[in-house]
């Protein structure tokens, strides 16, 4: 549904579904309200009466347009319009108050201070607010409505809590907040891509591009010597030079993307880690089966990003990596024995926060004051739990 | 060549962080008799080399630690700004058409932008560390190329024969009528004939020193 053009500011979508979302709870309340007394009513008599079956398709009807509450097939249990009917009666008196309370405080204070002007007196059984401003009405009546909303999202829960008992419910609106993540974490990708090629261009530009200039350099001063024997010196400081090139080139392509990890999968990969890392690291533990490649690959990202920033930042002597399949996700952890206080905002761990939410994973760090950080991520992978005992190493 | 790079008893700075390509310009720059007095890594100690120092040039790499954005460019106009005597040559791996104007747009004297891999034509580079050293100015032929392509140029400029438009390039990189000569393997007359031709067809009369030639180009090129 486009917002009106009219508007300049446009209001972001996951803003409007949550206000449409909230709108149709209080529909929903409010329509308990006039429902609840039928309801119960109808709740008496035999399921198979035409009342309570008509009734109970009014019921139906509110549960799917106020709360995106779709059930399978209609209950026909008496108890379901009973305790239904009940948390629509408890529900409907809060929220009329305080709905009334902020049409009443609300426009009442807006119109006196747009039109009328001067003092408004709300008088309490104790006290009296003698000369609210606009803005204390407004405050006012904000808040009335605020509690409103958390009133009406909670009969959402409990009717959610209630159908669930009698027949299988399907939440439409449950695809509103998966929408809302999702344009979340796509955000999030691309500016994790952004990440990953910025720094890309920067090995690039500082390590092999350097090296290629620095690499003509020699050769162009080989070219220039009169003296054979110098000639022949800066040849061969060159030929080694294009040696270390060919190695840089070889690094930073792996950094780019190892490709070992799509042919051998994360254990050879790791190892790889582990080999060069300056800080000796311990594999704990590092599951044989194999993943999608999404998994394997984020797994992978996070790992080596914990370990650069461990070598660079941490002061560490140790580091632990374990990767365990716990079923459903597969978890990794980096723990290491540093000096701690790793920022979870930088943009190395934010873009792995982004990188794993993309994947519906989660990822935390915990970096106390006084030394280690452990950083943990958590990636569902979608298999089949294998037969037997789930890996598991200490 | 030789003997004139040997005889000039330049001074110069080197600032860059990588480490390989310092030491490589540095042992070209040794090889002709040129003083590297200091080579560094970043922009602050360019500053207190330079301070300390007071070379006859700098040699700046754009891109150096911490943030590795224009860190060199920065230092090169503080150099400028402060030290007018010292000539500062940056070296940039791509061309940066807003990088090269910032520079000129300075005091336009002893100064110069070239891409890095210029050095390796040796007799080139040398020659215009001198020219820079001595005051001149130097752009590199790609920036030059790039300020004629954009569009608004066109019309005037596509009116310059292949000719003309080789030694206005040659122009802007400082070099004088002779040099231009030398360059192109043409007669002197032939140069000067190019160049009042090219002057007519801009619209521009020709000053007297080179450097006013460069910045006088220069501001029509980069005239939007």
């Amino acid at each position: 549904m486009p917002w009106p053009s009219s508007l300049t500011a446009r209001i972001p979508r996951e803003s409007r579904m949550l206000a449409t979302r909230w709108a149709h709870s209080l529909l929903g309340v409010l329509w308990g309200g006039l429902l609840f007394l039928p309801v119960l009513v109808a709740a008496v008599f035999s399921p198979s009466s035409g009342l309570a079956a008509r009734v109970r398709g009014w019921e139906l009807a509110r549960h799917s347009c106020g709360f995106g509450l779709v059930l399978s097939d209609p209950p026909q249990q008496r108890r379901f319009l009973l305790y239904n009917g009940l948390i629509a009666g408890v529900a409907i008196i809060p929220t009329l108050n305080l709905l009334s309370g902020f049409l009443v405080v609300t426009l009442g204070s807006l119109i006196q201070g747009l039109f009328i002007g001067g003092a408004v007196d709300i008088g309490f059984d104790m006290w009296t607010i003698s000369q609210p401003t606009l803005f204390v009405g407004v405050l006012y009546g904000a808040a009335n409505l605020i509690g409103a909303i958390a009133l009406a999202e909670a009969a959402n829960w409990m009717h959610g809590r209630i159908d669930a008992n009698f027949a299988e419910v399907a939440r439409p609106f449950a695809l509103h907040t998966r929408i809302t993540e999702l344009l979340t974490t796509r955000r999030g990708v691309v500016l994790a891509i952004d990440d990953e090629r910025r720094r890309i261009e920067r090995d690039l530009h500082d390590g092999v591009q350097q090296n290629v200039v620095s690499l003509s350099v020699l050769i162009a001063r080989a070219q220039r010597a009169s003296d054979p024997v110098k000639t022949q010196s800066l040849l061969d400081d060159a030929l080694a030079q294009s040696q270390d090139l060919i190695d840089e080139m070889r690094e930073v392509a792996w950094r780019v993307y190892p490709t070992a990890l799509d042919e051998r999968g994360l254990g050879p990969v790791l190892e790889r880690i582990a080999a060069r890392s300056p800080v000796p690291l311990t594999l704990a533990a590092v599951p044989e089966r194999r993943f999608p490649p999404a998994v394997e690959s984020a797994t992978y990202f996070v790992i080596r990003e914990a370990v650069t920033n461990v070598v660079k930042h941490a002061e560490a002597a140790s580091i632990t990596v374990t990767v365990v399949d716990d079923g459903p996700a597969l978890c990794t952890e980096v723990v290491d024995d540093g000096n701690g206080r790793a920022d979870p905002n930088g943009s190395g761990l934010q873009g792995l926060v982004r990188r794993v939410g993309a994947l519906d994973g989660s990822l935390t760090v915990g970096s106390p004051d006084d030394g280690g950080t452990m950083i943990s991520a958590r990636i569902p992978h979608g298999l089949p739990v294998p037969s037997g005992e789930p890996e598991r190493k200490p | 060549m030789t003997e004139s790079t040997t005889e000039s008893s330049l001074r110069v700075v080197l600032a860059d962080d990588a480490v390989l390509l310092r030491e490589g310009v540095r042992s070209l720059l040794e090889d002709e008799g040129i003083s590297v007095v200091a080579s560094v890594g970043d922009g602050t100690e360019l500053l207190a080399a330079v301070e300390a120092l007071r070379p006859n040039l700098a040699i700046v790499d754009v891109r150096m630690p911490p943030t590795h954005t224009t860190e060199g460019l920065q230092a090169a106009l503080a150099i400028k700004h402060r030290f007018p005597d010292i000539g500062v040559l940056v070296l940039s791996q791509y061309v940066l058409r807003e990088y090269a104007t910032e520079l000129l747009s300075t005091e336009s004297v002893g100064v110069g932008y070239l891409l890095k891999n210029r050095v390796t034509d040796i007799d080139r580079f040398l020659e215009s560390v001198n020219r820079i050293a001595e005051g001149g100015t130097v752009i590199d032929p790609e920036v030059v190329r790039q300020l004629l392509s954009t569009s608004e140029k066109q019309n005037t400029l596509s009116s310059l024969t292949p000719r003309e438009s080789e030694v206005l390039e040659a122009m802007a990189e400082g070099l004088s009528n002779r040099g231009i000569s030398e360059r192109l393997y043409v007669s002197i007359s032939a140069v000067e004939k190019a160049i009042s031709a090219i002057f007519d067809k801009l619209d521009l009369h020709a000053g007297e020193t080179r450097s006013r030639r460069v910045a006088a180009v220069l501001a029509y090129l980069d005239k939007s």
